[in-house]
């Protein structure tokens, strides 16, 4: 079976997710803007994600959002559902994000998905 | 003149004569945000305004029938030198989603904790295919506009207001 991440960047209008996998770590880079036409792009990229770590046996995955500069709550839910499904998996990860001090919806809503499952997600910036 | 209002500092209306298209919301509330960061000379206050209109919006977009709908925000100055932003959407719901709004805005005015009522809608929408209030939700605890509505007819009328300063 491939060790190769198998996840190709997605790239619309106005929202990305470019995958970054080096030494057995995955990093997600999610940038633009996560609005009504993102929705059904980042629900689906994040299946993927989920499929790639537990083939791949990833003990983290990282969310960079330094380059997000707003998501609706139809997005914010996709990281809902990933979390939940990680949250209770028989083999879990932890999932990290990395946030701009400066984008201040970002601390206020990453927290919330923090204490949605404080063992899995971390929140840094 | 004695007695008489003073303008607002930004005021915005906006009409559709049918259920406004997906594809503003963005254009719009950005537009709002940089109509109202000059005053605010706060990011984080402008942030939550952002976020407000955006959500309210799209739930407009989502949830109205195919009639009109409305868009009102006033950012006034105080008399104790406080800014005043109201943000005010007027809209028919479908009818199937009518009895859901009105309850999930009463539930949302009635929780005593912002953030405890916010992490049980979080936590039961992981589960639920749409529609779960997470929006309004994140309204109430993300920021300080707080909500009231009332209908008007089949017309719904909300609005969330918010002092600074």
């Amino acid at each position: 079976m491939s060790q190769d991440l198998d996840l190709p960047a997605v790239d619309t209008a106005a929202f990305a997710c470019t995958p970054h996998f080096d030494d057995g770590k995955l990093s997600v880079t999610f940038s633009g803007t996560g609005d009504v036409a993102a929705i059904e792009v980042l629900s689906g990229y994040l299946t993927l994600v989920h499929v790639e770590a537990e083939r791949l046996n990833l003990s983290e995955v990282t969310c960079d959002f330094r380059k997000l500069s707003f998501m609706n709550s139809s997005c914010f839910k996709a990281f809902v559902v990933w979390i939940d499904t990680v949250k209770n998996a028989t083999r879990s990860y932890r999932i990290r994000f990395l946030t701009d001090p400066d984008m201040h919806w970002q601390r206020r809503s990453l927290e919330a998905l923090r204490r949605l499952a404080t063992s899995v997600v971390s929140v840094e910036g | 003149m004695s007695g008489a209002a003073e303008k607002p500092l930004v005021s915005l209306e906006v009409s559709f004569a049918e259920a406004p298209p997906q594809g503003m919301v963005t254009p719009l509330c950005q537009s709002l945000l940089e109509l109202c960061r000059p005053i605010f000379q706060d990011e984080d206050a402008a942030a939550r305004l952002r976020l407000t209109a955006h959500e309210l919006l799209e739930n407009v977009v989502k949830y109205s029938a195919e009639t009109a709908c409305e868009l009102r925000f006033e950012l006034r100055s105080t008399a104790a030198g406080a800014l005043s932003a109201l943000v005010q959407t007027r809209n028919v719901p479908r009818a199937q989603n009518r009895q859901d709004a009105g309850e999930r805005l009463a539930a949302l005015t009635a929780a005593s904790d912002p953030h405890e009522h916010y992490d049980s809608i979080i936590a039961d929408s992981a589960r639920q295919p749409a529609g779960s209030g997470l929006g309004l939700a994140r309204i109430h605890a993300e920021t300080e506009y707080r909500l009231s509505h009332r209908f008007e007819g089949n017309a719904l009328l909300s609005w969330r207001a918010a002092r600074f300063g």
